[in-house]
């Protein structure tokens, strides 16, 4: 068989960014998705529901800088409750869903307060739960319709073009879809969260082909939150509750898992430098400790260098893959050997 | 001069602001000409420009100004280096032994809650300490001492879910007609009787003190300020309290400190500033005094956007009859001097909780701190 | 419908979901009390839950709840348990457990292993007491929390050794210092992995830079005392699991327990430490637990089933007899109101009323747990007692609450003689989980009933009457006058 004699990519790791940050400030906390705008900054959403200025966007880039934050706990303008996506759009200009207030805020470039959209509903147009944005290439903005079990296809300012989408685990049919990316042929790949599987899709919302099957084998999900494709077409899967990335070709023939591997950050070494009692007994740490449980979860919390519920995929635009490792606050980034 | 008559009948009252997180110290009272200060906060010093000068080579946060205001009028007793032996970095467990005045072991009881059974052993007056905020701070906790605790004054009550206006009231002498202990009623039902009615007797109290209250002084809009127009509000309606206790933060700048902690000071002394305005247009300034603390100092050396937990603090005691000025050492910032990386604190507080109660709520402190310590004398009359 | 057998006891039946469980609607009664009681009993005693939501929901809208870092993501995460699940004995003993081998997320700053040891208790807490032992033993959150990762091999840290007896298994009186040492020796070398590193995390009170790290139990053999040790009377190489053995075979052990089981049961006893100085209150009702405790070789399910089929748990004298703790009153009026087949942020406003109720889970304020009874109960706890219980159960939106107030409009217009005061505040008593009250109680909620009925009139403003029917609102309101009874804050 051809797909069996074929050689698999490699991803390698590059680096960590990050550091817990549960007031704001440098760092993320519980971040839940990211956007990379084309001159490499990565906007980054944390949910934290501890502070008030725990919910926000912060600006990074993958070299560690810091560009500031946006938005706070409320339901003003500018503000969010639960955010859950972000997206930049062609004019550059930023997009943040958020599924409790079921509205699409929209800020400048610097992240300053323009516009806000949303209605609630299920009717067409009206949204419940919006949990991923994505524009296509024409400047659409595809929304995935948690609640509603359905994409919609929106102008940038919330007027309704198309949609397709109903409840079920038939084709084209969603059980709670999370994620979605598009790849460069426009084609859209939803991540099925409760149906365990990614289906694909026309540009026009076609169904063309699903795959995963619910497990915790190669190709098997559970309950994967998102999904990202290269420029090689290659597919990157955040496999949720199995706490990892899983890699496929175009045709799904699975490539690599990821399990996470993250080191210090240059802002963590900062922090465990102000604290020289921590920064020594970290010195006789042994991340990878064994642990007494099978399940990956409990193992994650235990394994700080593992991923733990990694959350969102999105690639840079230098190919690289850029996971957003919620529970530890923080990305990890890895880059795909070309062939 | 009705005014000040009517306060001449005043008792003294005690307002503690608990600052909570654990407030820097550095940063709140800068030594900005301090060069370990400077090297110990390359990313979050406060810069000479910023800075509130103050006297003695130290500054304050700039969101302090007001602060500063009533310090120049010589309210303002900065009480250096506070802190207890073997420092706790915990947020709980420091909070809870500034609360029972008891480091070593676990206290049960607060230091106010034993304060308030030396005023009113009988537990007569069920408002003689009220808490604005949710729950009960373990420092006015001690077994049968009633503390009337008030998330928001003007709702606040019991059945408050009732609605209508009429339905509550009936409802309410309904509740009032089913907790008043029957002949031959066991314990129990005699103990929940009682401490039923004392709750609804409290929001009774309570409650007049909005409706009483009328004021030229335009309070902030922020959440302790809030608290505080609830304190000089159940103060001026001349209830018997005599202990408020409410608090802000969060303090916990372990990121972004600079930004954090000016918006907090900011709130405060912004809020305090209004307060005593307040006090003064209705000549109730001289009962007021004010305590601010915080469970803890932060480290000294910054970790990139803030500080972590440290040990050594600062705390202050406002009011007109406070002596204003320093009172004790900053602790040498010395690299070598350090305990742990953080400030060797050199003033007990337990020592500034016997002054408060003896020479303010005049009560014995003995029993309450479990020894004797050194004072510090912030009162003009000692 | 299943027909009622004659031999029905709707008020013991009441009594038995009260304090197997949080209380049950008037559907549950009418289920436990078709069949026999002690079928009931095992019903309960057997039940698996099978209703709790799955924790990929859970996680999926409150992402705090799944690192559970912080107390109220843990608690929250317990009290969606407690409200949502079938099997609510199993949430009851866990919380017994938790209230005697109490550990306090306080000192140990992350949520998440204190939500692994009630875990742990779901798990084993019915099961034999010796199994719970040496898994609490190896529990990583109360290694830290007692500071047994400080017990070395000749260089001991008492605390563990001590506590265990005193507090989790004998009671004081029944050892020696002696064998508080020596049982600390057998434990030498019960650790966590990577000590250092999640010991001063814990100390200084910090998540940075990623996060908690769950603790993982870890047995250092070369820190372990293998030596000779002498523990109530016995001499050999004891480790850990042969001195929790030595502990299971004592009767002090089996009383010890049963007492507490009593007081958490069936009515309050005198507060623990002095216990070694006063007799139990129903020494009758420890004998039948501790005979069920060796009969069953320690099995903890064996003596809660003595306990409830005895005559001093059926008793009336055991009725009422206890003060409902904050969580007992929480989680049954959340249950009445229903409404969480969905993730819901009412838990975190639940989690923080217990808080300020003086229970604040995960949290018990030492040691030796909370003494609950009359020290539940203060002006301030009262407020808040009331407060929110009325005002769930004012809040129609709840299907509970709108199913029960319509089982009371449909009961009132079958009355041939139409509804009375007296049939309305008797029904919602009986909907409300057959509450007793006492006639002085009732004759004030009937009087209330009757003046609300009076006084409610067409010129009231819509703004003043709320959402609801004129006949719902005032349904609403017996209830919420109801639920701040005094018997209500019983159990």
């Amino acid at each position: 068989m051809t797909t069996e004699t074929r050689s698999k990519i490699k991803m390698n790791y590059v680096d960590t960014v990050g550091f817990g940050a549960d007031i704001g400030g440098r760092g993320f906390h519980l971040p839940v998705d990211l956007s990379v705008r084309p001159d490499g900054r990565v906007f980054v959403i944390s949910r934290s529901p501890m502070h008030r200025r725990g919910i926000r966007v912060g600006i990074c880039d993958i070299t560690h800088g810091w560009y500031g934050e946006f938005g706070s706990d409320g339901d003003g303008d500018g503000q969010f409750r639960s955010p859950t996506a972000i997206a930049h759009g062609p004019d550059d200009r930023v997009y943040v869903a958020d599924e409790e207030l079921n509205r699409i805020t929209v800020f400048t470039p610097d992240g300053v307060f323009e516009s806000n959209w949303g209605e609630s509903g299920s009717a067409p147009g009206q949204i419940n739960g919006p949990s991923a944005l994505k524009f296509t290439a024409d400047g659409d903005l595809l929304v995935v319709d948690h609640h509603n079990n359905r994409i919609q296809k929106m102008s940038p300012e919330g007027e309704y073009i198309s949609s397709w989408g109903s409840p079920g685990s038939g084709e084209g049919e969603f059980n709670l879809p999370w994620g979605l990316d598009l790849d460069s042929s426009g084609r859209v790949y939803v991540a099925d969260w409760r149906n365990d599987r990614i289906q694909r899709f026309s540009p026009d919302g076609e169904f063309i082909d699903m795959f995963g099957t619910h497990g915790d084998g190669e190709g098997q999900f559970n309950r994967p939150s998102d999904v990202a494709v290269d420029d090689g077409g290659f597919i990157y899967v955040a496999d949720w509750v199995n706490q990892r990335v899983q890699v496929f070709d175009t045709r799904w023939n699975f490539q690599a898992s990821l399990r996470g591997q993250a080191t210090v950050s240059p802002w963590a070494q900062e922090y465990l430098e102000a604290n020289a009692d921590e920064l020594d007994a970290r010195s006789r740490f042994n991340p990878y400790i064994e642990v007494d449980t099978d399940v990956a979860h409990e193992v994650s919390a235990r394994v700080e260098a593992y991923f733990w519920d990694p959350i969102a995929v999105e690639i840079d635009p230098e190919g690289r893959l850029i996971v957003a490792d919620s529970l530890r606050h923080r990305l990890q980034i890895y880059q795909r050997v070309p062939k | 001069m009705t005014e000040t008559n009517m306060a001449d009948k005043r008792e003294k009252v005690l307002v503690v602001i608990q600052l909570s997180g654990g407030n820097d110290y550095l940063n709140c009272i800068v030594p900005f000409e301090n060069g370990h200060y400077k090297d110990a906060r390359p990313h979050i010093k406060i810069t000479d420009d910023e800075v509130i000068p103050l006297d003695n080579g130290f500054g304050l946060n700039p969101g302090m100004g007001a602060i500063k205001d009533l310090y120049d009028s010589g309210n303002v007793a900065i009480i250096h280096g506070i802190g207890y032996p073997v420092p706790n970095r915990s947020h709980f467990r420091s909070m809870d032994i500034w609360h029972t005045a008891e480091p070593a072991a676990l206290g049960s009881q607060g230091w106010l809650g034993q304060a308030i059974r030396a005023l009113d052993p009988a537990g007569s007056n069920i408002v003689t300490a009220v808490n604005f905020g949710n729950g009960l701070p373990r420092a006015l906790a001690s077994p049968g001492v009633p503390v009337t605790s008030v998330g928001d004054l003007e709702s606040y009550g019991l059945l408050t879910g009732v609605v209508g206006e009429r339905q509550r009231t009936m409802a309410l002498n309904a509740f009032s007609r089913m907790y008043t202990p029957v002949m031959g009623g066991n314990a129990v039902m005699e103990y929940l009787g009682k401490t039923g009615l004392d709750a609804m007797r409290g929001a009774d109290i309570i409650k007049e003190a909005p409706e009483k209250y009328s004021s030229n002084v335009e309070y902030p809009d922020n959440p302790f300020a809030k608290s505080l127009k609830g304190v000089a509000q159940v103060h001026m309606a001349d209830l018997g309290t005599r202990i408020f206790y409410t608090q802000y933060g969060s303090f916990d700048t372990h990121t972004d400190e600079v930004a954090v902690q000016r918006y907090l000071w900011d709130d405060i002394s912004s809020s305090l500033e209004a307060f005593y305005q307040d006090l003064e247009e209705h000549g109730l300034g001289d009962e007021v005094t004010v305590l601010m603390f915080s469970e803890f100092g932060r480290r000294v050396k910054d970790n990139g956007t803030g500080t972590d937990h440290g040990s050594g603090g600062v705390a202050f005691v406002m009011g007109n009859q406070v002596r204003g000025g320093h009172y004790g050492e900053y602790p040498s910032l010395d690299p070598a001097k350090l305990v742990e990386g953080d400030l060797a604190y050199n003033f007990d507080f337990r020592g500034l909780y016997t002054d408060i109660l003896e020479d303010w709520l005049e009560v014995e402190a003995r029993p309450i701190v479990n020894g004797v310590y050194e004072k510090i004398r912030p009162f003009l009359h000692v | 419908m299943t027909t009622i057998p004659a031999r029905a006891d709707y008020p013991l039946v009441a009594h038995l979901l009260r304090r197997a469980g949080f209380g049950g609607t008037s559907e549950d009664l009418r289920d436990f009390a078709s069949v026999d009681y002690e079928v009931a009993v095992d019903r309960l005693l057997d039940a698996v839950d099978t209703a709790s939501l799955p924790d990929d929901l859970i996680r999926r809208y409150h992402i705090d709840q799944s690192d559970l870092r912080t107390g109220p993501s843990a608690g929250s995460y317990w009290v969606g348990r407690m409200v949502t699940t079938d099997a609510p004995l199993v949430e009851k003993v866990a919380l017994f457990w938790h209230r005697i081998f109490a550990t306090a997320q306080t000192k140990l700053i992350q949520g998440k292993v204190m939500s692994t040891q009630i875990g742990m208790f779901r798990e084993y807490g019915l099961g034999s007491f010796r199994d719970i032992l040496v898994q609490l033993s190896k529990n990583p959150a109360m290694i830290l929390f007692l500071d047994n990762q400080d017990n070395h091999r000749g260089a001991i840290n008492e605390n563990y050794g001590r506590e265990i007896l005193e507090l989790f298994s004998m009671g004081v009186g029944n050892y020696t210092e002696e064998d508080v040492k020596e049982c600390a020796r057998a434990f030498t070398g019960w650790t966590v992995a990577n000590t250092d590193y999640m010991a001063i995390k814990m100390r200084n009170n910090t998540m940075r830079p990623y996060g908690y790290i769950a603790w993982q139990f870890k047995y250092d053999e070369s820190d372990h005392d293998d030596g000779e040790k002498t523990f109530l009377g016995r001499t050999g190489n004891f480790n850990g699991e042969d001195v929790i053995d030595i502990i299971c075979e004592q009767p002090a052990t089996a009383a010890f327990i049963a007492r507490h089981m009593y007081h958490y049961f069936v009515a309050d006893e005198l507060p623990v430490p002095q216990w070694p100085h006063f007799p139990p209150k129903d020494p009758e009702a420890i004998t039948v637990m501790t005979d069920a405790y060796f009969e069953s070789g320690y099995n903890i399910k064996a003596m809660l089933r003595a306990l409830f089929l005895s005559n001093s748990f059926k008793s009336d004298a055991a009725r009422y007899a206890r003060i409902k703790s904050p969580m007992e009153l929480i989680v049954g009026t959340l249950r009445l109101a229903g409404g969480y087949q969905w993730p819901s942020s009412d838990v975190y406003k639940a989690t923080a009323a217990s808080g300020f109720m003086g229970q604040a889970l995960l949290a018990p304020p030492s040691v030796e747990g909370w003494m609950g009874g009359s020290d539940w109960i203060s002006t301030g706890t009262m407020v808040q007692r009331v407060n929110f219980a009325s005002g769930i159960v004012g809040d129609l939106e709840r299907p509970g609450i709108r199913r029960l107030v319509d089982a009371i409009k449909t009961r009132a217009a079958h009355e041939k003689e139409g509804s009375t005061p007296e049939s309305l505040v008797g029904s919602c008593l009986e909907l409300l989980g057959r509450l007793d009250v006492s006639d002085e109680t009732r004759s004030d909620l009937v009087d209330f009933a009757t003046s609300g009925k009076a006084s409610r009139g067409p010129s009231d403003s819509e703004s003043d009457s709320g959402p609801g029917s004129d006949e719902d609102r005032s349904i609403i309101s017996i209830m919420q006058l109801i639920v701040a009874t005094r018997e209500y804050q019983l159990v």
